[in-house]
C-alpha cells in the first residue's frame, strides 16, 4: 500500500496543472449546466461557443490527464529509470487508477451529486446509478485513454495514436455505410464494444506485466481486423429475418396493413431537381385496421424489392424507420429511399414492387393521467416538465434515465388549449389523438456526462391522410394520459404491391395527395385566432 | 548464494527458481546466452559469471553488444537463447522486488527530470527496505548533491551522481554500472570511482565500459566481449599475468617465421628484432618455445602489458581473424 501511496503522492506533486485545468472545466460545467436547463444564453459569442465545447474539452483534459499519469512511468522503451526500481506492477497500475478515481471520477461523481440536487432530484435513491455512470466513464474513455497511453511514450505519440483511432473510426462507419442492412444489428455493435473493452484491458496488462510495447500496438491492430472482419461477416439477412419473423398462431400481426392504391402525390408542376440530391424518398401509403386499443405497433425497419425493366432487381436492404401506430390511427405512410440516378430512370415505368416491414407490438399498461399546472408537469418516471411555449413542447428534465418506453396522448386542440390559424387553415385533423412516444428500451442509466437528463415532449397530431402531423401546445389544465408500453414480440410482414409507378409516391411541395380529403367540420378550438407568442 | 527471501517470494517458476538458485553461487551467471535484433546477431553464446564481492567489469568495443548483456540481465531486453541468472533469479523474472538488492545506474537512463535531487531521493526511499539514510546523506555530502535543483537542470556529471547516490543509498547485493563514466571529465570519474569504492564494499559491482582507463584501477575481474562474442572472461590478475610484451634479438636481420603458435599476437620484425605479443605467457614453456624455433639468441625481453595494450592486442587480433 505504502508503494500505491508513494507513487499517488508523487504524481499529485507532478500533474497538479493538468488535475487543476480538468477540475476548472469541470466547475464551469457545473455553474453551466443549470443555465442550459433554465435555456438561459451568453451574450458574448466567443464565452458561448467555448460553453458549448465544454464536455468535449472535459473528456480531452481527462484523456491527457490519463496520458500524462500512465506516461509519467512510460511503458514504452527501455530507459526509463523507473523499470529498474523495485516496482511492482499490479501496485504501480493501482496507484494510476488510485489517481485517475481521485482526479477524474471522484470529482465527477460529486459534481454529478451537486447537479442532482440542483435539478431537485433524490441522490440517495440514484447513488446506484451514478456509479453505473461511472462504471461506463471507466470501459468506454477511460480504459481506451489507458491503452493508447500505455503503448506511446509521450503526448505527441498519444495525440498522433488517438488521430489514427479517429480516422479509423470513420473508416470502419464508412466500411459499414458500404455493408447492406449492417446499421440495423444491435447484435455486431455489441460484438464490437466486447473486443474493444477485452483489447484495451489486455493492452493494458499487457504493458504493466510485461511491457510488451510490439505485441501490443499488434493486439490493437489485431482487434481493429477483427472488427472490420466481424462487420464484415456477420449475417446480417438471416439475423433481421430472425428479428423480424413471419406471424405465427402465437404471434399474429398486430395490425391489418394494407397498401392503398388510391391514394399518390400530385406534382402541380415540374420540380427543378436539385442536383445535389442523392436519393429520393418515397412514402407508400398503407391502411391500417384491426389495431387494437390497447396495442401500439412500432414500424422499425423497411425493405423495398423492385423488379426493374429487363429482369433487373434492385434491393433497397433494411431500413430503419420509427412509424409509431397507436390508438386511432388509420394510415401509415413508411419511408424508404432510392438512389435519384435509378429513380429518375424508372420514375414513369410501372415496376413490380415488394415490400417487407418490421414491427414491434407493445400492450399499454393502464394510463396515469396527468394535468398541466401553470406551465409545469411532472410525469411518471420523476421527470418535471416546463411548458416551452415558442417550440410548443414540454422542456422536460429527468434523473438520469428518460422515462421509457412511454406513450402520451392527449385531446388537443380543445376549447381550453388554443392553436394557430394557420396551423389549420387547409386540412382537417386525423381521428387519432395527439400523441408523444418514446418507444427505446429501459437499460438503465443514460451514459452522459449530467445526471439531468433533458428531453422535450412534444405531442403532434396528425391530418386527415395522416401523412404529416402538427406538434400541438400544451396549455394549463391540459390531461395528458401517460402509459408505460411493454413489448411484446416482433413480427414481419410482406407486401406484394403489383406494379407501381413511383414518381406517384415521390411527395414534392407543396404536398398535394389526389384525391384531395374532404374538409371535415371544424372543432371550436381550431376556429380561435392565433395565441399570441411567448 | 541462495536468493533472499523476498527474492523467493517473488519467484514464481518453479523449475527456474531451481535451476537459477542450483547454479546460482555467482550473483550473475549465464549460459549460452544469445540475442538477436532481427538478421543481426548481437551476442551469442555467452557463458560466463561474475563472482561474489567481484568488482567484473565489462569491456568492448563499441557495438561489441555490453548494453545488450546487460539490458538482458536488467530484464529490459529477453534473451533469445540461453539463460541468465540475477542473484539467483531467472533473468526474464528479473523485477519488483528482485531490484530492491540491484543498484543499477546507466549513461542513457532517463530520470525524472521535474523532480528535485532530494524529492528524488526522497521519493525512491520508501521503495527500498534496507534504504541506509545516514549513507544517503553521505553521498549527498560526498557527491556535493544541490538537493533543491532540478534533476533535468543539473549537468550530465551531476546526474550521473544523483543517480549513484540513489543506486548506492540502499546498500543493494549487486550494482550494475553501464557505461557509467562515459562522457565525464576526469575529476568526476574520479570522484564517482572512488565512490564507488568506499561506499559499495561488500557489494557486488559489474560495470561496463568501452574505456579501459576508467576501469583499470577498480576492476578485480574482466570480460573482453567483441562482436557480442565473449573473447576472455578471468580475474585482473591472472589476465595481466597471461599477456606480456616479447621483444626477441637476433644477432642477424629476421622475418617473421610462418605456423607461430596461435597465442604469439601481432608478430613483427624489424631488423634484428623480433617482436609479438604472448597471450598464454609462461616464462618457461616460452623460453623453450624460443630455443625450439630459433636456437640461441641474443636477448630475450619480456615486458608486462597495461590492461589498455591487452584490450588493443586482442581486438586487433580478432579484427584480423575476422
Amino acid at each position: 500500500m505504502s508503494q500505491i501511496l508513494n507513487i499517488f503522492q508523487k504524481d499529485a506533486r507532478h500533474h497538479w496543472p493538468e488535475v487543476l485545468v480538468s477540475w476548472a472545466l469541470l466547475a464551469v460545467y457545473v455553474w453551466n449546466q443549470p443555465r442550459e436547463w433554465a435555456n438561459q444564453t451568453v451574450d458574448i459569442r466567443l464565452v458561448s461557443v467555448l460553453l458549448n465545447m465544454l464536455p468535449a474539452l472535459m473528456v480531452l483534459s481527462w484523456a491527457f490527464l490519463v496520458a500524462r499519469l500512465v506516461q509519467g512511468e512510460s511503458l514504452v522503451g527501455d530507459r526509463q529509470f523507473w523499470v529498474t526500481r523495485p516496482y511492482v506492477w499490479y501496485k504501480l497500475l493501482a496507484a494510476k487508477l488510485l489517481a485517475i478515481l481521485a482526479f477524474i471520477h471522484f470529482p465527477l461523481f460529486i459534481s454529478q451529486i451537486v447537479l442532482l440536487r440542483l435539478g431537485h432530484f433524490p441522490v440517495l435513491s440514484n447513488l446506484g446509478s451514478l456509479v453505473e455512470i461511472q462504471l461506463m466513464f471507466v470501459l468506454i474513455l477511460l480504459v481506451g485513454a489507458m491503452a493508447l497511453s500505455a503503448v506511446t511514450s509521450g503526448i505527441g505519440q498519444s495525440s498522433l495514436a488517438l488521430l489514427i483511432v479517429f480516422l479509423l473510426i470513420l473508416g470502419i462507419d464508412g466500411i459499414s455505410s458500404l455493408i447492406p442492412n449492417s446499421g440495423m444489428v444491435d447484435d455486431a455493435g455489441g460484438v464490437q464494444v466486447l473486443l474493444y473493452i477485452a483489447c484495451c484491458t489486455s493492452v493494458i496488462l499487457l504493458q504493466y506485466i510485461r511491457r510488451r510495447t510490439l505485441l501490443s500496438r499488434l493486439v490493437i491492430v489485431g482487434t481493429i481486423a477483427l472488427m472490420v472482419l466481424a462487420l464484415a461477416l456477420t449475417p446480417y439477412e438471416r439475423i433481421l429475418r430472425h428479428m423480424y419473423p413471419l406471424a405465427r398462431k402465437d404471434h399474429p400481426l398486430p395490425a391489418k396493413l394494407t397498401f392503398d392504391r388510391a391514394l399518390s402525390f400530385a406534382h402541380e408542376r415540374r420540380q427543378p431537381g436539385r442536383w445535389m440530391e442523392e436519393e429520393i424518398s418515397l412514402e407508400l401509403p398503407f391502411r391500417i385496421a384491426d389495431l387494437d386499443d390497447k396495442s401500439v405497433v412500432e414500424i422499425q425497419a423497411i425493405r423495398l424489392d423492385l423488379e426493374l425493366p429487363g429482369s433487373r432487381r434492385w434491393s433497397s436492404h433494411w431500413h430503419s424507420l420509427s412509424n409509431v401506430l397507436a390508438y386511432g390511427r388509420t394510415r401509415t405512410w413508411p419511408r424508404i429511399n432510392i438512389e435519384k440516378k435509378l429513380y429518375d430512370e424508372i420514375k414513369d415505368t410501372p415496376v413490380k414492387a415488394h415490400v417487407v416491414l418490421g414491427m414491434r407490438l407493445f400492450r399499454l399498461g393502464a394510463a396515469t393521467s396527468v394535468t398541466v399546472v401553470g406551465d409545469r408537469a411532472s410525469l411518471p418516471g420523476n421527470a418535471q416538465c416546463v411548458d416551452d411555449m415558442s417550440l410548443n413542447w414540454l422542456r422536460c428534465f429527468s434523473a438520469l434515465k428518460r422515462p421509457k418506453p412511454v406513450l402520451i396522448v392527449a385531446e388537443l386542440p380543445n376549447a381550453e388549449c388554443q392553436v394557430a390559424r394557420e396551423a389549420t387553415a387547409e386540412e382537417s385533423w386525423a381521428t387519432s389523438p395527439a400523441t408523444y412516444s418514446d418507444l427505446g428500451s429501459d437499460t438503465g442509466p443514460d451514459f452522459d456526462l449530467s445526471p439531468v437528463q433533458f428531453f422535450s415532449v412534444g405531442l403532434s397530431r396528425f391530418y386527415f391522410y395522416e401523412d404529416h402531423e402538427i406538434r400541438l401546445p400544451v396549455c394549463s389544465g391540459t390531461r395528458l394520459f401517460v402509459s408505460k408500453p411493454e413489448l411484446q414480440y416482433a413480427v414481419r410482414d410482406e407486401f406484394d404491391l403489383g406494379e407501381i409507378t413511383l414518381a406517384n409516391y415521390h411527395a414534392t411541395y407543396p404536398r398535394k395527395i389526389v384525391p384531395p380529403a374532404e374538409r371535415q367540420p371544424r372543432a371550436p378550438s381550431e376556429l380561435l385566432p392565433p395565441r399570441p407568442r411567448a | 548464494m541462495a536468493p533472499s527471501p523476498p527474492l523467493r517470494r517473488v519467484l514464481s517458476g518453479r523449475d527456474t527458481l531451481d535451476t537459477c538458485y542450483s547454479i546460482a553461487v555467482n550473483p550473475i551467471q549465464t549460459e549460452g546466452l544469445g540475442k538477436r535484433f532481427g538478421r543481426v546477431r548481437a551476442l551469442e553464446g555467452l557463458n560466463f559469471s561474475v563472482p561474489q564481492g567481484a568488482v567484473h567489469a565489462l569491456v568492448g568495443p563499441n557495438g561489441a553488444g555490453k548494453t545488450t548483456l546487460i539490458k538482458i540481465l536488467m530484464n529490459i531486453f529477453r534473451a533469445s537463447s540461453g539463460s541468465a541468472c540475477v542473484l539467483g533469479v531467472d533473468s526474464k523474472k528479473v523485477s519488483g522486488r528482485v531490484f530492491e538488492s540491484i543498484g543499477y545506474v546507466s549513461e542513457n537512463q532517463q530520470l525524472p527530470g521535474w523532480m528535485r535531487v532530494g524529492a528524488f531521493l526522497a521519493y525512491l526511499r520508501p521503495f527500498y527496505p534496507t534504504w541506509d539514510t545516514e549513507l544517503e546523506g553521505q553521498l549527498i555530502r560526498h557527491f556535493d548533491l544541490p538537493l533543491d535543483r532540478k534533476l533535468k537542470q543539473l549537468s550530465r556529471g551531476m546526474r550521473m551522481k544523483a543517480a549513484l547516490a540513489s543506486a548506492l543509498a540502499f546498500r543493494p547485493k549487486l550494482i550494475v554500472l553501464d557505461e557509467p563514466f562515459s562522457g565525464l571529465d576526469p575529476l568526476v570519474r574520479d570522484e564517482l570511482g572512488k565512490a564507488l569504492m568506499e561506499r559499495a564494499a561488500g557489494s557486488t559491482i559489474f560495470v561496463s565500459s568501452h574505456d579501459l582507463a576508467e576501469i583499470e584501477g577498480l576492476a578485480t575481474y574482466v570480460a573482453y566481449l567483441d562482436s557480442g562474442s565473449l573473447r576472455f572472461s578471468e580475474d585482473m590478475a591472472s589476465l595481466i599475468a597471461r599477456f606480456r610484451e616479447v621483444e626477441l634479438t637476433f644477432d642477424a636481420p629476421t622475418a617473421v617465421p610462418q605456423d607461430l603458435p596461435a597465442n604469439w599476437l601481432h608478430a613483427s620484425a624489424a631488423d634484428c628484432v623480433l617482436r609479438f605479443v604472448d597471450s598464454a605467457f609462461s616464462q618457461d614453456k616460452l623460453e623453450a618455445e624460443i630455443a625450439r624455433r630459433f636456437g640461441p639468441i641474443c636477448k630475450a625481453e619480456y615486458k608486462p602489458m597495461s590492461l589498455r595494450a591487452v584490450f588493443i592486442a586482442t581486438a586487433k587480433n580478432n579484427q584480423r581473424a575476422r
